[in-house]
């Protein structure tokens, strides 16, 4: 199969709603961070959609008058990159609203003047890999489960009995290169 | 309401071949601005890259109209489709504010007809023997 | 609304903190160069000086707190009148240590007659010994120093964005970069190959010639451990002196082994002292050569391993050096100048810089980049194991083991950084095209030669290759993916006499893609050459080429497509 009917294609992925657990909706979601004051984090292991859901929370911001800004942190930003942070967050006041990717990646030392440098933005949501920094606004977790549906939304079929968990364990639940493997396999 | 349309049907071209077309649309509002747009944009395993190569800007556009258009197919890059990496083409209206638009996929290439690349195994590391293919 | 961390583009700020920084480079190398021009003139001064008689009135050896000095005093006679000379060296000269002050001792001996130069414009001004010309050559390294920052302020100032600038342009800005980035690769490889040769390896050769060297009786006269205080920690060195006879004439040594310099360590130093007490009378190996080349200690100091820390310095050098050419260029990495680049809408458009003809390939990855960069890697990380493996010493089994597995992953990487090094001295490729680009369906004429011995090859495959890059994000890290959708052997030989040199003619086909380079996705085509070479690591190398779109090919006369 070619990269244009690849149904795993990084377009269709970055398409994909994020699917919240039971109980939850972007209702109950937007309530929680309301009560938190906009100020929370976002919890949980690689490729299990923190980004994803970062992304999509944008228009449910914008519709409440904020105005968010997305920033990344990779791996391969530098230290000075980091330290710069600070800077660049001092300068989002309300409605301005932080968005933080990757906040684990920060060390104590170059959180804490982040931390205060949001201080005047409308709101500051990051996502990270444990409970830490900021008031958990939603744990995210996945599971072979939420694999299956995925694949059923993107494909229209189902993996084979069993497929779905032993990717799910291969990958030590990181939907993301679960997804990724499956690209390689429509792709022959 | 959007209609875009291509002259005769036509969605495969031979670079240096004009693309002609023609756009209707009706709002309620007059849009503050309206592009017909010749887009090339990647699809697959990668992060998407794209880019606008040409655009026709239609002066002062009225709440309900229909404008032709036309652009002459670039040299490149050819619409393609390997194994992690397509190029598409596309013609997209687009119409502010509201960001209402309307896109046909196109293809551009030599024969007016998209390259597959084919996939061979990949070769060995260094120190390896090379195979032929 | 989405942002990126990424800086932005230049802003007056920016470049005001761009300009501060190559000052800074500007103004401490002007500062050295004010020294070393006032020295070197000195220097140049003194030989422009007369060869005048003179006689040795008296000479000895002064010890000045850590240092010594040779004192003379000579009398010689200009125009009718004697003058009495005190000066030993004018200009640039190593400084004196306690053999060469002996040396000298020797060699202008009280009531001999010598040549000194006299300055005739204004006698009394004399030197028995010039300044070594060569010195000179150090006042490159404040140039270089000059010419970065400066170059920097100007480069900085000068910068148009990258669409207010023709590509050919920037291709040819490129070339002064190169010879600037050349430049101060050299400085870092003359000074980190100079000192790791000084602190590392002259005293290991030393030891090797002195375990030969006949053993003499000698007597400590002092001996303590030297404090050097500096402006964060205090260094230490052995500070002792000793007396020993050679043909019935005494000498003096200072030298306890033939590690240079002072460092932190104190402990190894107050052992040697302790064990070195003043009126000891103890054993001294001196070099048959020359008597006043003499060492107590024939064993390298614990600190021996930190004289390979220059070599960091030298690697960074040679890369610097080596890659130069890549960091010159400011366009992507086609070869040849000529490329397929986006356009600020993203679009890749053809860029045509009037180049044609036959074009020399670069290599993708450099020689020597897997070397370097392995054995940097491999220095640090078994740096920190041994000294962990040192900190550990009478500690139980279990941490041992543990440590082991550290130990074992730090060996194999060193036998990779050996690995490439052994790569290194492999005969290299050179590539040959008879165009800078061709459109498909088109061929191109490609000539192989090797540097080094191509005879150690057991057998040599060139391929046309390509393949596609798709780079994507994986959480807070990013992957490239690669696949290969041709892969052609257009030589493939077990023939001696066909290897050292050859052409053949690459056919590219006409129904697959040209290059492409966007930000994420690439197609990439390439020559690749592939030597084994038996009980050896073999030669890979891979050489981008340039494919155009069918289209081009009137742009390339001499190589139609087949049509």
């Amino acid at each position: 199969m070619t990269a244009r009917e690849n149904p795993f294609a990084t377009c269709h992925l970055e398409r994909i709603p994020f699917r919240f657990p039971a109980g939850m909706s972007w209702d109950t979601l937007l309530r929680r961070l309301e009560e938190l004051n906009w100020c929370a984090s976002i919890v949980g292991g690689n490729g299990s959609g923190k980004t994803t859901l970062l992304e999509q929370i944008i228009p449910h911001l914008e519709a409440r008058g904020f105005q968010p800004i997305l920033f990344r942190l990779q791996t391969e930003s530098g230290m000075k990159e980091k330290d710069r942070l600070a800077d660049k967050f001092r300068e989002v006041k309300k409605p301005g609203f932080i968005l933080l990717d990757g906040a684990e990646q920060l060390s104590t030392r170059q959180w804490l003047p982040i931390r205060g440098a949001a201080s005047e933005a409308g709101g500051f949501i990051v996502t990270v890999h444990r409970t830490s920094r900021l008031p958990v606004a939603l744990e995210v977790e996945t599971s072979s489960k939420l694999l299956k549906g995925l694949v059923e939304s993107l494909t229209g079929g189902a993996l084979p009995d069993g497929e779905a968990e032993i990717l799910f364990h291969r990958h030590r639940g990181n939907l993301r290169d679960c997804l990724r493997e499956l690209y390689d396999r429509w792709a022959g | 309401m959007i209609r875009l349309g291509l002259r005769e049907d036509k969605t495969a071209f031979r670079p240096g071949e004009p693309i002609a077309g023609a756009v209707l649309w009706e709002f309620e509002k007059a849009p503050a601005s309206a592009e017909v747009r010749l887009v090339w944009f990647t699809r697959g395993k990668g992060t998407e890259d794209g880019g606008i190569a040409a655009t026709v800007t239609l002066d002062a556009p009225p709440a309900a109209d229909t404008r032709k258009f036309s652009f002459d197919a670039p040299n490149g890059p050819y619409s393609f489709s390997g194994t992690l990496i397509a190029v598409l083409w596309s013609v997209e209206f687009v119409a502010e504010p509201g960001s209402e638009f309307e896109r046909i996929e196109i293809i551009i290439a030599p024969d007016a007809r998209e390259i597959v690349l084919p996939r061979i195994e990949q070769p060995k590391a260094a120190g390896m023997r090379l195979q032929r293919s | 609304m989405k942002a990126s961390i990424s800086s932005s583009s230049s802003s007056v700020a920016s470049k005001g903190c761009a300009s501060a920084f190559f000052s800074i480079f500007a103004i401490a190398g002007l500062v050295f160069l004010g020294f070393i021009v006032k020295a070197g003139w000195d220097t140049v001064r003194a030989y422009t000086w007369t060869k005048t008689d003179c006689m040795i009135e008296a000479s000895s050896v002064r010890e000045k707190g850590d240092s010594v000095e040779f004192d003379v005093r000579y009398t010689y006679r200009i125009g009718g009148r004697n003058y009495t000379g005190t000066r030993y060296s004018a200009g640039m000269s190593p400084s004196m240590n306690a053999a060469s002050a002996q040396r000298a001792v020797q060699r202008y001996a009280a009531g001999k007659p010598a040549y000194c130069y006299v300055n005739e414009s204004a006698p009394a001004e004399s030197t028995l010994e010039r300044g070594t010309p060569l010195m000179l050559l150090f006042g490159l390294i404040p140039l270089v120093f000059v010419a970065v920052g400066v170059g920097g302020i100007i480069g900085v100032w000068r910068t148009k964005p990258a669409s207010a600038t023709p590509v050919s342009e920037r291709f040819r800005e490129g070339k002064g970069t190169m010879i600037g980035m050349r430049l101060f690769g050299f400085v870092f490889i003359a000074l980190g190959g100079g000192l790791l040769y000084a602190i590392f390896f002259r005293p290991m050769l030393k030891e090797f010639a002195a375990a030969k060297w006949p053993v003499v009786p000698c007597e400590i006269t002092s001996s303590k451990v030297g404090w050097h205080s500096g402006s964060k920690s205090s260094t230490y060195s052995v500070d002792v002196r000793y007396r020993y006879v050679i043909g019935g004439k005494e000498f003096i040594g200072t030298a306890y082994n033939f590690d240079t310099g002072t460092s932190s360590s104190r402990g190894w130093r107050e052992t040697a002292v302790a064990s070195l007490p003043a009126g000891m009378r103890t054993v001294c190996h001196v070099n048959p050569e020359d008597p006043l080349d003499a060492v107590l200690s024939v064993k390298g100091s614990p600190d021996r391993w930190f004289g390979l820390i220059p070599g960091l310095f030298l690697i960074v050098g040679l890369i610097i050096f080596f890659k130069a050419p890549s960091m010159g260029r400011t366009g992507s990495a086609s070869p040849v100048g000529l490329t397929i680049t986006s356009s600020h809408a993203g679009l890749p458009t053809l860029v045509h810089p009037g180049t044609t003809g036959e074009v020399e390939l670069k290599q993708a990855t450099p020689p020597g980049c897997a070397f370097a960069a392995l054995t940097v890697f491999a220095l640090i990380w078994n740096g920190f194991v041994w000294f962990m493996v040192a900190k550990m010493k009478g500690e139980g089994w279990g941490p041992h083991l543990f440590i082991g597995i550290f130990v074992l992953a730090g060996l194999a990487m060193a036998g990779a950084a050996f690995y490439q090094f052994l790569a290194l001295f492999n005969p290299r490729p050179i590539l040959t095209v008879s165009a800078p680009a061709v459109p498909l369906g088109g061929s191109l004429d490609v000539r192989w030669r090797f540097t080094g011995n191509a005879r150690r090859l057991a057998r040599l495959t060139v391929s046309l290759m390509a393949r596609e890059e798709a780079t994507y994000r994986r959480g807070t890290t990013t992957s490239t993916d690669k696949s290969v959708f041709l892969n052609t052997v257009l030589i493939d030989t077990a023939d001696h006499a066909q290897m050292p040199g050859g052409s053949v003619k690459a056919a590219i086909p006409r129904d697959l893609i040209h290059t492409f380079t966007a930000k994420n996705n690439k197609v990439i085509w390439m020559l690749r050459v592939h030597g084994d070479i038996p009980k050896w690591p073999d030669v890979d190398a891979e050489f981008p080429i340039t494919v155009l779109p069918r289209e081009a090919a009137t742009l390339f006369h001499e190589q139609p497509p087949d049509t």
